[in-house]
């Protein structure tokens, strides 16, 4: 009897599955429809990518996933969003650009995110959101909350290196994530057979020792009885699942494109099997539910988009206030903006002693992590017993623990990926890469992700990433793919915030502050004033980011300048004080933000402005700070405003070389000494 | 309700397209999801399905060639 009653339960509950199931595919499909219907009829204008033909698969994973589970998605996201358990209104809302969407119609309709229901990023860079999925799974990890991130992507996503170094990172290090490549055979109008000669993605999990499991997408519940093993396996932390949903992709790429490189015969069968269709067919053959039931499932789901529809269309548009909002936690920040007086925030600093800059940024990196929890430190090499190349991080791992201090796989994108999605979950990362030329292999995390996730999402996400790089131009050993001066490239991407300190003491309080700012923050370390001692205090203290430092006083000229040339600009202050000019010495300390009112009462003092970074002058940020000296104070400059950068060539090795490269002290003098001769710099 | 029929924006390149054929005449009850008329862009062509279901009105004659955006014709619905 007893077995009779649970056999008939299990039948309940399958039963309950399989409605809830259809219902889901039912609110997508019509969903997806309400969306092509408006690009049909020229309401809309914008790329879609439709998602007929995968609604099984997030129908099957819904069940399963809760509330605040984690997601990351791609463009592709009608199906996967509507899952999650996104309001439609604000689905629709957003696709129509309206202020009451997701992301107040800034992200639009590839980049909507809804933390509320763990929609955490929607990107529309192919393969850019496994490396992130990551660091939300690590922040579970460390917290020990029993969450699993479910992160989506594109059979073509494989191709991509970002899957590789997501793969390897959630392998070693067990991650609670559930990596579902939706292959609907596809990668824009490159069919599969045109790009691997695997005959399936999930023997590629193999390769990362984890399981890898292949299931027919069309089928919302083979789906879902795949995907629960894998998340219950997320959850009992025993690590990372490759689920590979095989589904056909029942139209072209994007909404009107075409249809020509898709197999007719194929395509044609793929419809008549269309997966709502199938499975609407299926439960009425099975008898687990009546035609009567499906309508009412469908007219509901019908109504619900109609609604939202409606809803989009009467909301407004966002106001030009949303314009500039959301690029950091506050619009001061922004270039231009005026800045209210900042105070350093004096924390308790006893006694200073002098330390080296490279003690100076282990000692910020031991008070982070001491007080906060929050705080974790990652990349290459940083843990003990190495801790890290130039052993700026030794003993922190010992002293932390190896969950808080975590050496990683030579892995750049997988690392800021990591830090990004463990920023978003609320911890206080601090990354490092190793040495700033490394940033051009993972700009995507850098430049499309961590710096726009604040306003793609409308402000309702934020990335609080510090990430802490060399510079190790002009120490005479590394040429041209180990000392390049990358922090213009950065300063160009709206959303980053760029430290660029030059001493101990600015080291400390400013890696100090960008760990605490709610902002993401990249941090140079030049290895040029890694061994120079300063004085520093011991003890907690912050230098508030966007406040720049006169490092000399002086009347006749000033020399803008931060980072390791601050040193250089200084020796040259000294040897034109000699010959009686007074050059004062304004160090920028960060260029993002930057302290404009600084930077324009000093040169409307002096009268002369002489630019000085390592970086290469032609296109460098020195051309930012000229334009806007040229525009603010022209008529009042005594002469046009000079520059001195790095020569135009890439980073020389020999000795005889690299000097001729990089503004030396002396290439400074003679730039001031022409200057006050009323002449150009050079 | 009714339902104006804009040419819509079938790829990311496309200005403008050439309605070639109506696939459905002017007065004529079309069905959501129906294709009503043969839009040719540059280099394909591809049939446009009715958003609404409701009568088909026609405001351009097959062979236009219009921008994206422009009203071709409209569906006057029931409801
Ligand atoms: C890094 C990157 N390269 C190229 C593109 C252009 N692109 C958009 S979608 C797509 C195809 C991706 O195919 P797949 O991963 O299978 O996803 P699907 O579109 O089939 O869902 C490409 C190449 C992109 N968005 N990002
Ligand atoms: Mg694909």
């Amino acid at each position: 009897m007893a077995k009779f009653a649970s056999e008939s339960q299990v039948d309940t509950d399958r039963r309950q599955l399989t409605v809830r199931c259809y219902r889901t595919m039912s609110r997508i499909a019509e969903s997806d429809q309400a969306i092509q219907r408006a690009l049909s009829a020229g309401e809309l204008q914008f790329q879609y990518y439709p998602v007929s033909g995968q609604e099984a698969i997030p129908a099957g994973l819904e069940p399963l996933l809760n509330r605040d589970d984690y997601a990351v998605i791609t463009y592709r996201c009608m199906h996967d969003i509507v899952a999650k358990g996104t309001p439609l209104k604000e689905i629709m809302a957003e696709m129509y650009g309206r202020a009451s969407g997701t992301s107040k119609g800034k992200g639009g309709p590839m980049h909507l995110s809804d933390p509320n229901s763990g929609l955490m990023v929607t990107t529309g860079i192919v393969g850019g959101g496994l490396p992130i999925a990551n660091g939300l799974a690590w922040a579970s990890q460390l917290r020990r909350d029993g969450r699993v991130t479910m992160v989506s992507f594109g059979d073509g996503a494989t191709s991509t290196g970002a899957f590789h170094e997501a793969l390897t990172l959630a392998s070693i290090w067990r991650l609670p994530v559930v990596f579902v490549c939706q292959n609907n055979q596809y990668a824009e109008y490159t069919s599969l057979a045109e790009y691997t000669r695997l005959p399936s993605f999930a023997l590629k999990a193999d390769g990362y020792a984890m399981p890898g499991i292949r299931v027919d997408g069309n089928d919302p519940l083979a789906v879902h009885d795949a995907a629960q093993d894998a998340i219950d396996r997320a959850r009992r932390g025993e690590g990372p699942t490759f689920l590979e949903a095989v589904c056909y992709r029942l139209q072209g790429h994007a909404f009107g494109s075409d249809e020509s490189h898709m197999d007719k015969l194929t395509l044609e069968r793929a419809r008549a099997e269309a997966p709502v269709q199938a499975f609407r067919r299926r439960l009425l053959a099975e008898g687990l539910t009546s035609e009567p039931e499906l309508a009412a499932i469908d007219a509901a789901a019908r109504a619900e988009v109609m609604e939202a529809i409606e809803f989009a269309r009467q909301s407004p548009l966002p106001g030009p206030e949303e314009l500039d909002s959301d690029v950091f936690a506050s619009r001061e920040d922004l270039p231009g903006e005026t800045r209210s007086a900042r105070t350093r925030q004096a924390g308790s600093p006893s006694a200073s002693r002098r330390i080296t800059f490279s003690a100076a940024v282990t000692e910020a990196l031991d008070i982070a992590l001491a007080r906060d929890q929050k705080v974790v430190l990652f990349g290459e090499d940083v843990a003990d017993p190495a801790g890290g190349v130039v052993k700026v991080t030794k003993g922190l791992s010992a002293k932390y623990g190896s969950e808080r201090v975590r050496s990683t796989p030579i892995a750049e994108s997988a690392i800021v990926g990591a830090g990004i999605g463990a920023a978003l979950a609320g911890l206080r990362p601090v990354a490092e890469i190793m040495i700033n030329d490394f940033l051009e292999v993972c700009m995507d995390q850098v430049a499309n992700h961590a710096a726009k996730l604040r306003y793609m999402s409308g402000g309702r996400t934020q990335v609080p990433l510090t990430i802490r790089t060399l510079t190790a131009g002009f120490v005479g050993s590394f040429g041209a793919q180990h000392s390049q001066s990358l922090e213009g490239w950065l300063a160009h991407t709206p959303g980053l915030k760029v430290a660029c300190p030059s001493t101990p003491f600015d080291a400390k309080g400013l890696l100090l502050a960008c760990i605490e700012d709610d902002d993401p923050c990249v941090f140079f370390e030049p290895m040029r004033c890694y061994f120079t001692p300063g004085e520093v205090p011991e003890g907690y203290y912050t230098i508030p980011l966007g406040e720049a430092d006169i490092k000399r006083p002086g009347s006749d000229l000033t020399i803008v300048t931060y980072g390791w040339t601050v040193a250089e600009s200084l020796v040259a202050a000294t040897g034109l004080a000699r010959e009686g000019i007074a050059a004062e010495v304004l160090d920028l300390r960060t260029i993002v933000p930057l302290d404009i009112p600084a930077l324009l009462e000093s040169v409307s003092r002096t009268g002369r402005a002489l630019i000085v970074h390592a970086a290469v002058e032609f296109g460098g940020f020195g051309a930012e700070l000229s334009a806007l000296l040229n525009e603010r104070l022209h008529g009042r400059l005594k002469a046009p405003v000079g520059r001195v950068g790095a020569r135009y060539t890439p980073v020389p090795f020999s000795q005889g070389l690299e000097p001729l490269h990089f503004p030396t002290a002396s290439r400074i003098e003679t730039a001031a000494r022409k200057l006050m001769e009323g002449g150009r710099s050079c | 309700m009714l339902t104006l029929l804009r040419i819509p924006k079938a790829a990311v390149s496309m200005q403008e397209g050439t309605l070639v054929a109506w696939l459905a005449i002017d007065g004529q009850f079309v069905r959501e999801g129906e294709p009503i008329y043969t839009l040719e862009l540059e280099k394909s062509a591809m049939d446009v399905v009715a958003p609404a279901s409701g009568v088909l009105k026609h405001a351009k004659p097959a062979g236009s060639v219009c921008p994206v955006g422009e009203v071709v014709g409209e569906i006057v619905g029931e409801g």
